[in-house]
């Protein structure tokens, strides 16, 4: 059931009713009966995968937390891991088992996040009682397929509360929504047929294609990816639940540590604190910390690859982002004497314009391998980077004229959205945009036409995410 | 502070009232109403591909008008390419009203469109597309929305259950016109800014499918001849493969309906067949057959089925922009074998008074 069908706008307005009619007390049950309904309605079988991790992760939880010492829960700790890992495994990487199963609904997710939570409650966190809040911790619908990955100490409070209409929530979460419907409908899906049409025939692209098809995609999954974000946050807010933001406008980064800081946050920081954390405070190990912190970089975005799929081009993927930082803190010395050199110092904001543009050329590079079918495709695509380029501008007129009025359209829906975002971090022109009620609504109503609009196709794309 | 101060103090509301439920439905409501006006003025006021569909006003107004007895040809856009109207009226002496139009709006609206205007003494020609034997009888939501536009008494010929279909298409129906407008303005955009570059293959041969198909085109009678005079320049387009495809199960017990109503009403039911080329219909010839078995078999007890399938194939060079329209020599020829069957089956109840005035 895609957010951006009628059959969610359908189940999601019959949700919200049914909790607007229960008693606040009642609540939980209409949003866990929601949530079961969400996740077994394509696949009831999908249901018993995650009842059965729900399950398993809450009883060793409690078990965990009767026990006085950390240490003495460690086995029971890594037992439960192994099982959650076998688990999303064998789901995952079926097709190498020559298996073939359907991948359950958010399995990625979910098993990240009662990872997370068991590891909390081994270091010390309490273990959650209410059976009714950690199923909805494991099992709400909004952030259910593809996160936020939500941790417990941010979620659960808000789940053992009454939760009841709010008014300014309601309207926040609807303007999310819509905006997340925006992003996806109005840019990502007009956009993809361009990137499709050079990354499904490797062995055509030229230079100018790869460059553009990179680029055209960069906008096409951040639109998709925090476009879904969006509506889970604003589904969210409409049951009065506040889920972790997962993007901070990631393409004006400057290095590729600061975009893993804005890029899928709740992955990042779960590695973070779950992977990399611990890996750099290995006291047995007998290297230097440097070397240590270099080693654990390099690995967590390799399990980030490996997290995002079973092919080897999504390793790889990761790898290459490992590679970036790992070279990027290598050089750091050696880059800010060159820039002393030039007189990139003396220019601040020739300087931050020069790292943004730096980044991002690095992100789209490695989209490359992230888009690609597989490594192979990906190596061709790489090549074509070599040639093509006396005839650049006749190839992109061509890929454009594939589809003009969809260029047309996505063209100013994208300038729209880097304004957008570059104005939200202003609280000057949050506030006049707050003040002036006829812009603003003229505004709400032109998104909401569009996304009408564009939803009104049919066979839209698919969530990119929806597949981890 | 004085009493009378201190008391509206304590008696005051909260400054900001608290908003609720009902606000946020009364504004969504305000919002959405909003919306929709918005979605149903660009599909009013942004004009469509081309003016067709207008052409169901002429071809209605014609039907309720024409006196005494006629002959209503029934159908899709097969009429209108491939019908030579005055001919068979010189033949039949009987006026012609052609209602064909659009295979797409589907059996059930065009029966029932046609039975509006039919009356003692008439004779009812069907004759529709292949893809009609095998689609659904409710026709395509899109088209039937572009004619309730075009036409809106057209919507008294619709069932409540086509009417709702038809409205749910409107944001699709508006997004394709933003995507026209869109693809036009890029399209213009880009021939000024490369002037030299050449401009898509149909225009540069000179010849639309929006010219041929507008409101112009026809005659009072109905038959479209803005096609007569131009020689179609790209590759012609294919039917539908029927060999895999079953006879559509509502289609019969319709047509056994409209022609038992048609029968109580003193109105002849004739049923005709498409033209089409050779090389589609030795392609699908048992297809063809199957569904001409079919027709004989369940309806022939209540009209009559002069001609085969195989009597309405014509070559190559009679054919326009399809396999089943018929360029000027084809559509005349076609017309002198409709216009024999017609006559052969007349029963004494048909008394035309020659052909309409406007049709001389």
């Amino acid at each position: 059931m895609p957010f951006h069908s009628a059959q969610f706008a359908a189940f999601l307005g019959v949700t919200w009713i049914a909790w607007l009619a229960f008693p606040a007390r009642f609540r939980w049950l209409v949003l866990l009966l929601a949530s079961l309904y969400f996740c077994g309605a394509s696949h009831p079988h999908f249901l018993i995968v995650v009842l059965g991790a729900a399950t398993l992760a809450f009883l060793v939880a409690r078990r965990m937390a009767a026990l006085p010492e950390p240490a003495r829960r460690k086995p029971l700790l890594a037992a439960a891991i192994v099982l959650l890992v076998l688990n999303l495994s064998v789901f995952k990487y079926s097709g190498q088992l020559g298996l073939d199963l359907l991948l359950p609904l958010g399995i990625s997710f979910y098993t990240f996040q009662l990872i997370g939570y068991l590891i909390d409650v081994q270091r010390g966190a309490p273990a959650e009682d209410d059976p009714r809040a950690f199923a909805l911790f494991v099992l709400l619908f909004p952030k259910m397929v593809s996160g936020p990955i939500e941790r417990a100490r941010s979620l659960l409070p808000q789940l053992r509360i009454e939760q009841r209409f709010d008014y300014a929530d309601t309207v926040a979460g609807l303007r999310l929504i819509a905006w997340g419907l925006f992003k996806k409908l109005v840019i990502a899906d007009r956009l993809a047929p361009f990137v499709a049409h050079v990354f499904d025939d490797p062995d055509a692209a030229t230079g100018p294609l790869t460059v553009v098809a990179s680029v055209l995609y960069a906008f096409q999954l951040y639109c998709d990816f925090s476009g879904y974000t969006d509506i889970a946050l604003g589904v969210g807010r409409l049951f009065g639940y506040r889920l972790s933001p997962n993007f901070n406008r990631p393409y004006i980064a400057t290095s590729i540590q600061d975009f893993w800081k804005r890029w899928h946050i709740s992955l990042t920081s779960w590695l973070t604190d779950y992977v990399y954390t611990p890996i750099t405070r290995q006291k047995r190990l007998k290297i230097k910390l440097y070397y240590v912190m270099l080693g654990g970089l390099f690995v967590t975005f390799v399990i980030s690859g490996i997290w995002h799929g079973s092919h080897w081009n999504f390793m790889a993927w990761g790898a290459l982002h490992g590679g970036y930082i790992v070279v990027s803190l290598l050089t750091q010395k050696q880059r800010a004497a060159l820039s002393d050199r030039i007189g990139l110092s003396r220019r601040p904001g020739l300087r931050h314009a020069w790292r943004v543009a730096c980044t991002f050329t690095l992100v789209c590079a490695a989209y490359i391998l992230f888009r690609a079918q597989s490594l192979g495709d990906a190596g061709a695509l790489y090549a074509s980077l070599l040639h093509g380029w006396s005839d650049a501008f006749q190839a992109v007129k061509d890929l454009v004229r594939l589809d003009m009025g969809s260029m047309l359209i996505a063209a100013p829906a994208v300038a729209i959205l880097l304004v957008a975002e570059m104005l939200m971090g202003r609280s000057a022109c949050q506030d006049a945009f707050a003040r002036n009620v006829a812009f603003r609504h003229a505004i709400h109503l032109a998104c909401a036409l569009a996304v009408v609009l564009c939803a009104a196709q049919q066979g839209g794309q698919d969530f990119i995410y929806f597949r981890f | 502070m004085d009493p009378a101060s201190k008391m509206e103090h304590e008696v005051a509301p909260p400054p900001a009232r608290r908003k609720g439920l009902a606000a946020l439905l009364w504004r969504a409501a305000i919002f959405a109403s909003v919306l929709a006006v918005a979605t149903l003025s660009i599909l009013v006021l942004v004009p469509d591909g081309n003016d067709y569909a207008r052409a169901t006003g002429l071809k209605e107004q014609r039907l309720m008008s024409l006196q005494g007895s006629k002959i209503v040809l029934v159908g899709g856009s097969n009429l209108a390419f491939g019908i030579n109207s005055p001919l068979i009226e010189s033949v039949t002496g009987c006026p012609v009203a052609n209602m064909g139009m659009n295979g797409y709006f589907g059996v059930r609206y065009m029966l029932s469109q046609a039975e509006a205007g039919l009356r003692e003494g008439d004779v009812a020609v069907i004759a529709l597309e292949h893809d009609n034997f095998v689609k659904s009888v409710e026709g395509t939501p899109t088209d039937l929305l572009m004619i309730a536009k075009t036409y809106p008494r057209t919507m008294s010929h619709m069932t409540p259950l086509q009417l709702a279909r038809a409205a749910a298409t409107i944001p699709f129906v508006v997004r394709s016109k933003i995507d026209r407008l869109a693809d036009d303005a890029a399209q213009a955009m880009y021939d000024k800014l490369f002037p030299d570059t050449a401009t898509d293959d149909e225009d540069a041969a000179g010849v639309s499918i929006d010219q041929v198909e507008s409101f112009a085109g026809f005659t009072p009678e109905g038959d479209l001849v803005s096609h007569l005079n131009i020689t179609w320049p790209y590759k012609r387009e294919q039917g539908l493969d029927l060999s895999a495809l079953p006879v559509e199960q509502e289609l019969m017990p319709l047509l056994r309906g409209f022609a038992e109503r048609m029968n109580l009403r003193g109105v002849d039911v004739v049923f005709s067949y498409t033209p089409l080329i050779r090389d589609f219909h030795d392609r699908h010839a048992t297809a063809l057959e199957r569904i001409d078995t079919s027709v004989r078999r369940e309806l022939g007890d209540v009209l009559q089925v002069p001609s085969t399938p195989k009597d309405f194939v014509y070559e190559e060079d009679q054919f326009f922009d399809t396999v089943y329209h018929l360029n000027r020599s084809g559509r005349d020829i076609r017309s002198r074998r409709l216009s024999r069957d017609i006559v052969e089956r007349m029963t004494g109840s048909v008394r035309c008074r020659g052909p309409a005035d406007d049709s001389r």
